[in-house]
C-alpha cells in the first residue's frame, strides 16, 4: 500500500497494466484476430501465470509487452508509463534459451550490461551474483554447447536478471526440460523470485505449472485469443516446501480450470493437465 | 514397495507371452580412459503387444537400451533373448525410431515409405510396394502429402513420414527414442493418438523411451524407472484405463487417478536424485 | 588397471599413426606415377627426363640452397597478402551490410553475381592502363578476385543469424548498432573464415598469370623465367613450390576455421 500526501491510503497502484490490446495478424490477404481486449494488471511483486491451449494468443501476449510485437490496438502500461519496444527494463526469457554459442556461460550473462556500457570489472561481478542465484556458481567459463538443457536455461535467467528489470517475462521456459529438471527449475525460479523480488509474468500450456508458481493465473480463451478468467491462486507459500500436486487444494484448482475448458473440442485442448 | 511391484509383474508375465528377455545386461563405455556405466545389471521381460515406456534421469541409459534391443550395440555383460534366442544384430522385425527422422532429403515422402521394401531380399511388385506404402501413410495421417519432400514438411509431418516408413516394414518390434520430444504441444498431443491407434490396431509390442512423465502415463502399460546409476529402480504398472486420452482424460475422477499414478511415478525418480517426495492424497 | 590404460593409449596411438600413413603413402604413390611416367617418356622423348620428380627434387634443393625461392617466394607472398588485406577491409564490412540488411542485398545482389563470374585476368589490359606495369597491378587483381568470396560468404552468415538471438538483443537494450556488433558479426565469423579460405585459394591460383604481366620477380615470373631458360627442371621444381606453399596456406586456414568456429 502507498501513502498519500495527505496520508489516505490509495489503492494499490499495478505496475503492468494491460489495456484493451488487441492483435491482427494478416495472413493470405485476410485479417485474423489472434488477441481481442485483453485486460490484465499485475502487481509489484506480484507471479502472474497466463495460461491456455495453442492459438489463445498467450505467447502473442508476452511479446506485446516485451515490445516484440506491436499491438493493433489498446495501449501496456509499465509503471504509470506508456510502453513502446523492447528494453533492459523488460527481462525476457525465451523457451528456446537463445544464448550465443559463441559466448560462455558468464559472458553471455554480461551482455545486457556490456550494451549499457558498464565496466568489465563491475558486470562480471553481477553476472557472477546472478549465476549464483540460479545455481550455477562454478559453470561460469563453460561454453553453451557443454551444458545441459538445465543449465542453458538457468544461465538464460540469470542473463535476464542481471539488467535488474522492472519484470521479468518468460515465455514457457521449462517447455523443452525432462519432467524432473522441469520441477528443480520451477523450484529454483520460485526461490529466485522470493529473493530477488522481481515481478514475474509465465507463459505456459501446463496447468500444474502455472498453479504451482502463480499468485494470479489469467485463464485464456481461443478463437479469438482472450481472456476468460482470471483466478487468485490461495495455495500457501512457499510452495516448494508444503505443496504436492494430489493436494486436495491443489487438484480443487485444477479441475476448476479444466471445467472452464468444457466447452473445448478435445481437440483444441493441447494442455498438460 | 518393489515386493509389490515384482508380484503385479509375476501376475501379468503369467497371463502373457514373453517376448523378449533382458538378463542382467550390464553396457559400459570407456570415455578419456575410465570407466563409465550406462547400464548395471538389468533384468526384465517385455510381454508379447505391451506398450512398455523406460523412463529416468538424462544419461541413465535410457537410449543405450533401446541400442541394445535394436542390435546397434551389445551389451558388455548378460544377454538379450529375443524369442528366446540372443539378439546378435539388427532386424526388420525390430523398427526403430529416432529422434532426428531419417528421412532422405531427395526423396519425396512416399518414395521415403518404400525405401524399407527395396532392401526386401525378395524383391516386390513396385505397385504393390506403392499400395503397402500409403497404407501406412494414410495411417499416420499423411495421406495428403504423399508427393512432399521431407523440406516441405513441418516436424510433426516428418515425424509421422518416418513414423510409416517404419511400420511400412512391419516390426514386431517398435523402438522410440524420444520420438515425440521438440514437438509442439498440439503435435504431441495427436502424435499420441496416432500411436495408440496404431497400436491397438496392428498389435506391436512398443517400447518408448522418453523423459516426460505425462507422456509415459498416457501411453504405457508398464513404466520402468532406470536411475542415474543405469540400474533398474522399480517396474510400475499403470493400471489407468483404455482409452486415456481425449475426452476420457478430462473425466474428473480418471484425471485425479492419472496425477496420482503420475506423481507414484515422479516420487521414484526423485527419491533416486535425493530429491524430497510427495505424499500421494 | 595403469597397465589397461597404457595398453588403450598405444593402440590409440597406432590407430593415429595408421593415420598419418595413409596420407604419407597417398603422396608417395603420386611420385612413383610420376616418374614411372617420366621413365616411360611419356611427356616427350626430348623433355620427360627433366620432368621427372627426381630431377624436380634436385632443382628444387638447389632453388632452396642458392636462395632463388625465397627471392621469388615472398614477393608472391607479399603481394597476395596486401590483395587479401585490401579484400578484407572492403569485403567483411560490406558483406555485414549486405547479409543484414535485405535492400542492400537486393540493391548489388545482380552485380556481384555478374560481377564474380568475370575472371580477373579479363581486367589485365585495363589493370595496366590504369596502374601501369607493376605490383600495383597485380595486387589489384588479387584484390579483385579475393574479394567476391569474401563477399559473398559474409552476408550468407550475417544473413542467417537466428531471428531469436537479434530478438533477444532487443530485449537486453541493443539497437542496430549493438546488434550488429554482438550478434550478426561475432555469428558471421565462421562464414567469415570459410570465405577467406576459398579467397586465399583463388588468389594463390590468380597469382601465376598475375605475375606473368611484366613484374621481375615472383614465382609467376620465374615460370616464364625457367622456359626461357630451358631449365625444366627448375620450371617443375617451381610448380612443386607453388603447390606446397597454397597446401601449407590452406592448411593455416583451415587451423583458423578449427580455431574461432563456434559449435552450437
Amino acid at each position: 500500500m502507498k501513502t498519500t500526501m495527505n496520508g489516505i491510503a490509495a489503492p494499490e497502484k499495478p505496475l503492468l497494466e494491460i489495456r484493451d490490446v488487441s492483435k491482427t495478424f494478416m495472413k493470405d490477404g485476410k485479417e485474423f484476430l489472434v488477441l481481442e481486449k485483453v485486460n490484465l494488471s499485475i502487481n509489484e511483486g506480484e507471479f502472474v501465470c497466463i495460461l491456455g491451449p495453442t492459438g489463445c494468443g498467450k505467447s502473442v501476449t508476452l511479446q506485446i509487452v516485451a515490445g516484440l510485437l506491436e499491438q493493433s490496438s489498446g495501449s501496456v502500461i509499465l509503471d504509470g508509463k506508456e510502453e513502446h519496444g523492447p528494453g533492459p527494463h523488460k527481462g525476457m526469457v525465451f523457451q528456446e534459451y537463445a544464448l550465443l554459442p559463441w559466448r560462455s556461460v558468464v559472458e553471455n550473462v554480461e551482455i545486457g550490461l556490456e550494451l549499457q556500457g558498464i565496466s568489465k570489472k563491475e558486470r562480471r561481478r553481477i553476472a557472477e551474483e546472478q549465476l549464483e542465484l540460479v545455481g550455477l556458481k562454478g559453470a561460469e567459463s563453460r561454453m553453451v554447447h557443454e551444458i545441459s538443457g538445465g543449465m542453458r536455461q538457468r544461465a538464460a535467467i540469470a542473463r535476464a536478471l542481471a539488467n535488474r528489470p522492472k519484470i521479468l517475462l518468460m515465455d514457457e521456459p521449462f517447455e523443452a526440460l525432462d519432467a524432473l529438471t522441469k520441477e528443480e527449475m520451477q523450484i529454483q525460479i520460485l526461490k529466485a523470485w522470493e529473493k530477488t523480488k522481481t515481478t514475474i509474468f509465465f507463459v505456459t500450456h501446463d496447468v500444474d505449472e502455472a498453479i504451482f508458481l502463480s499468485d494470479k493465473l489469467c485463464v485464456m480463451d481461443i478463437n479469438p485469443g482472450r481472456v476468460k478468467k482470471i483466478i487468485t491462486n490461495t495455495l500457501p507459500r512457499p510452495r516448494h516446501e508444503l505443496v504436492c500436486r494430489t493436494d486436495k487444494a491443489f487438484c480443487e484448482m485444477r479441475d476448476q480450470i479444466i471445467q472452464l475448458y468444457s466447452s473445448l473440442k478435445d481437440e483444441e485442448l493441447d494442455l498438460v493437465f | 514397495m518393489e515386493d509389490v511391484n515384482s508380484m503385479e509383474e509375476e501376475a501379468m508375465t503369467s497371463g502373457r507371452q514373453v517376448l523378449i528377455s533382458v538378463q542382467h545386461v550390464s553396457k559400459t563405455y570407456k570415455k578419456d580412459g575410465r570407466e563409465f556405466h550406462a547400464l548395471r545389471d538389468c533384468t526384465f521381460d517385455i510381454l508379447k503387444n505391451e506398450f512398455l515406456v523406460v523412463v529416468g534421469p538424462t544419461g541413465c541409459g535410457k537410449s543405450t537400451l533401446l541400442n541394445l534391443l535394436a542390435g546397434i550395440e551389445f551389451p558388455t555383460s548378460g544377454s538379450i533373448l529375443l524369442n528366446g534366442a540372443p539378439v546378435t544384430g539388427p532386424g526388420a522385425d525390430r523398427g526403430m525410431i529416432f529422434q532426428d527422422y531419417a528421412l532422405l532429403p531427395w526423396r519425396s515422402v512416399l518414395k521415403n515409405a518404400e525405401l524399407g521394401f527395396e532392401f526386401m531380399k525378395k524383391p516386390m511388385k513396385g505397385d504393390q510396394i506403392k499400395a503397402e506404402a500409403m497404407r501406412y501413410l494414410e495411417m499416420v495421417g499423411l495421406g495428403y502429402a504423399v508427393n512432399k519432400h521431407p523440406g516441405e514438411l513441418s516436424g510433426g509431418m516428418k515425424r509421422r513420414a518416418s513414423l510409416a516408413m517404419i511400420l511400412a516394414i512391419k516390426p514386431v518390434i517398435l523402438l522410440m527414442d524420444g520420438a515425440f520430444n521438440a514437438l509442439d504441444s498440439k503435435t504431441k498431443m495427436t502424435m499420441h493418438q496416432e500411436i495408440t491407434r496404431i497400436w491397438e490396431t496392428e498389435k506391436n509390442t512398443v517400447v518408448f523411451v522418453t523423459s516426460d512423465l505425462d507422456e509415459a502415463v498416457k501411453l504405457a502399460d508398464r513404466i520402468i524407472v532406470l536411475n542415474k546409476d543405469g540400474a533398474l529402480e522399480a517396474i510400475l504398472v499403470n493400471e489407468l484405463p483404455r482409452p486415456r486420452l481425449g475426452s476420457a482424460a478430462r473425466d474428473l475422477d480418471f484425471h485425479h487417478r492419472f496425477i496420482a499414478f503420475r506423481e507414484t511415478v515422479m516420487n521414484v525418480i526423485k527419491k533416486d536424485a535425493g530429491l524430497r517426495t510427495c505424499a500421494i492424497s | 588397471m595403469a597397465k589397461q590404460k597404457d595398453n588403450k593409449g598405444s593402440q590409440e596411438m597406432t590407430a593415429r599413426l595408421a593415420d598419418r600413413g595413409f596420407y604419407l603413402l597417398g603422396v608417395v604413390l603420386f611420385m612413383i606415377v610420376w616418374q614411372i611416367a617420366s621413365a616411360l617418356k611419356l611427356f616427350g622423348a626430348d623433355f620427360s627426363e627433366s620432368f621427372s620428380p627426381l630431377a624436380a627434387m634436385l632443382a628444387l634443393f638447389e632453388m632452396i640452397k642458392n636462395g632463388e625461392l625465397i627471392h621469388h617466394a615472398l614477393p608472391s607472398l607479399r603481394r597476395v597478402l596486401t590483395g587479401l588485406s585490401l579484400a578484407i577491409v572492403v569485403a567483411l564490412p560490406l558483406g555485414v551490410l549486405v547479409g543484414y540488411f535485405k535492400r542492400i542485398e537486393q540493391l548489388t545482389y545482380v552485380v556481384f553475381q555478374f560481377m564474380r563470374m568475370i575472371s580477373p585476368l579479363a581486367w589485365m589490359p585495363i589493370a595496366i592502363i590504369i596502374f601501369g606495369v607493376g605490383d600495383v597491378a597485380v595486387i589489384f587483381l588479387l584484390w579483385l578476385v579475393a574479394i567476391w568470396p569474401l563477399i559473398l560468404n559474409t552476408s550468407h552468415g550475417a544473413g542467417r543469424v537466428s531471428p531469436l538471438w537479434v530478438n533477444m538483443a532487443k530485449t537486453m537494450g541493443a539497437k542496430d548498432f549493438g546488434i550488429l556488433r554482438k550478434v550478426i558479426i561475432p555469428a558471421a565469423v565462421p562464414d567469415m573464415l570459410t570465405g577467406l579460405r576459398l579467397a586465399v585459394g583463388v588468389s594463390w591460383i590468380i597469382l601465376v598469370p598475375a605475375e606473368m604481366l611484366g613484374v621481375p620477380d615472383g614465382l609467376g615470373y620465374f615460370i616464364l623465367d625457367t622456359r626461357d631458360r630451358f631449365r625444366y627442371d627448375q620450371l617443375m621444381a617451381t610448380i612443386m613450390a607453388i603447390g606446397m606453399i597454397g597446401y601449407l596456406l590452406d592448411s593455416a586456414n583451415r587451423w583458423l576455421i578449427h580455431k574461432f568456429s563456434w559449435k552450437m
